[in-house]
């Protein structure tokens, strides 16, 4: 374990030139007494102390000498250079530090890389789009599509809807299938359910969202947009429908929905809507 | 057995023994102290060294940590008496600084004068390999004997910058001579 004797290093040479006051001169002198590691480095600081003082002429006679015309070679100063950062104690911040720099450096060429990609892709996207559709859009509903995040929403059957034991058992029955990922045969049985029960929110919900798999986008918002009229503040719903506004293009009707989703701290869709509304916002600055 | 263990109850739990095998496992710190403090030098330095280990050995069991004081301060206050009393004996004047002779080094920091020249050679080969303005703040506070700030003043860098390079020279010359035997106890 090494000494703890505050400022030491200064406080021995002091003692050894003889300048260190009265008080603290005691107060080390009881220290070094009883400290094994405090008295080594003292007989090394007055041993180097003593020796520079009485041949300091010959140890110092190079600094106080013009310098040499030949200045020493290239691989001599190199090999002071590596024993000075071997020696010195800043390496230790000095790598760390360095490493730092390099990583943040290339995470941010990499985000660079990855936003001008999305960007361009982006705007390949626009334009299979456009031709598609024979008619150019606005700038700003070129649609970054690539934004979209459909992933799979695990489906657990609400309460209520377990008082209704004949919609239930089919849920169930369906349920199982969609969990399968197995959304074509889900879009059918489900398809199938919601007209048999209009106001099932579960029904309507993972219909939307089974269609926004399979494709059938359109089909998709517009039994999301069921759900919401049966319940407005379905945030699941809202969120899908955004994601199905952006496999559309439709980043302006997306990014509506989204505004007032990312308001919404309640649900687990918020804090995602703040970061997807973020990006969306960056990417349309950038472009104008 | 002269031997007492004593635990410091100051709250920092560290525990502070002393007994006679301390004592002189100390012995070599003392004499520097002497030295040092008292430049007592041949054979004086011996006689209080003695006498002073004498002294402490005989009373260290009456040894009791009180105020969280170091263990060191036991055995200064042994040296300061018996250091006293040599003086008083012999009809002298306290001298309590070490004047910086080498003939009064050897012995006590240099084994004799062939083992300070070799340091001295040692020296200037490790000091070659550090930074001009370390060789520049060695040179003027140890050999030619400024005060920090006027060592400051003519280099032009601020104090606090020359107190740093010279901790830092001492830390690397010390790193690089760790290995040799002449700095070895």
């Amino acid at each position: 374990m090494s000494c703890q004797y505050p400022n030491r290093l200064e406080v021995m040479t002091n003692y050894v030139r003889g300048v260190l006051p009265d008080a603290e001169q005691e107060t080390f002198e009881a220290h070094y007494l009883g400290c094994d590691e405090c008295f080594r480095d003292l007989r090394f600081v007055e041993k180097a102390a003593a020796a520079m003082h009485y041949f300091g002429t010959g140890i110092f006679e190079p600094t106080t000498a013009k310098p040499k015309p030949v200045s020493p070679g290239w691989l001599k100063k190199a090999k002071i250079w590596v024993e000075e950062i071997a020696l010195s104690q800043q390496w230790k911040r000095v790598v760390p530090a360095l490493a730092t720099y390099i990583l943040l450096v290339a995470t941010m060429s990499l985000g660079f890389y990855l936003i001008t990609s999305n960007l361009n892709l982006t705007h390949h996207s626009f334009r299979a789009h456009s031709d598609r559709r024979g008619a150019m859009l606005p700038e700003s509903s070129a649609q970054p599509n690539i934004l979209a995040r459909l992933e799979h929403l695990d489906w657990s059957i609400s309460e209520a809807t377990k008082t209704d034991t004949a919609l239930f058992a089919r849920l169930v029955a369906i349920q199982r299938i969609y969990q399968n990922h197995n959304y074509h045969q889900a879009v059918e049985r489900l398809t199938q359910l919601a007209s048999d029960f209009p106001n099932s929110i579960d029904a309507h919900l993972f219909l939307g969202i089974s269609q926004l798999h399979t494709n059938k986008t359109a089909e998709g918002i517009q039994s999301l947009r069921e759900v919401l009229q049966l319940d407005p503040e379905n945030a699941a719903a809202q969120w899908y429908l955004v994601q199905g506004h952006l496999i559309q293009g439709d980043v302006d009707e997306a990014r509506n929905l989204l505004v007032t989703l990312a308001e919404r701290q309640d649900s687990q869709y918020g804090q995602q809507a703040a970061a997807l509304l973020a990006t969306i916002d960056k990417i349309l600055v950038q472009k104008k | 057995m002269i031997a007492q263990n004593f635990i410091d109850n100051a709250g920092k739990g560290r525990q502070r023994q002393i007994d006679a095998e301390w004592i002189v496992s100390r012995q070599e710190a003392v004499r520097f102290y002497l030295w040092k403090k008292w430049n007592l030098n041949g054979a004086d330095l011996d006689d209080v060294l003695q006498e002073t280990m004498a002294a402490a050995l005989q009373c260290c069991s009456k040894y009791e940590g009180r105020n969280n004081a170091e263990p060191g301060t036991f055995l200064i206050g042994i040296a300061k008496n018996v250091a006293q009393s040599f003086f008083r004996r012999e009809h002298r004047h306290e001298r309590r600084r070490a004047p910086f002779e080498i003939a009064e080094c050897i012995g006590i920091v240099f084994k004799d004068e062939t083992e300070a020249e070799e340091v001295a050679k040692l020296l200037k080969e490790k000091i070659s390999k550090l930074p001009k303005i370390y060789v520049q703040v060695l040179d003027l506070i140890f050999y030619q004997e400024y005060r920090e700030k006027e060592a400051a003043q003519k280099l032009g860098i601020p104090v606090n910058k020359l107190y740093s390079i010279k901790s830092d020279a001492l830390k690397r010359l010390r790193k690089l001579c760790r290995n040799d035997s002449r700095f070895k106890p």
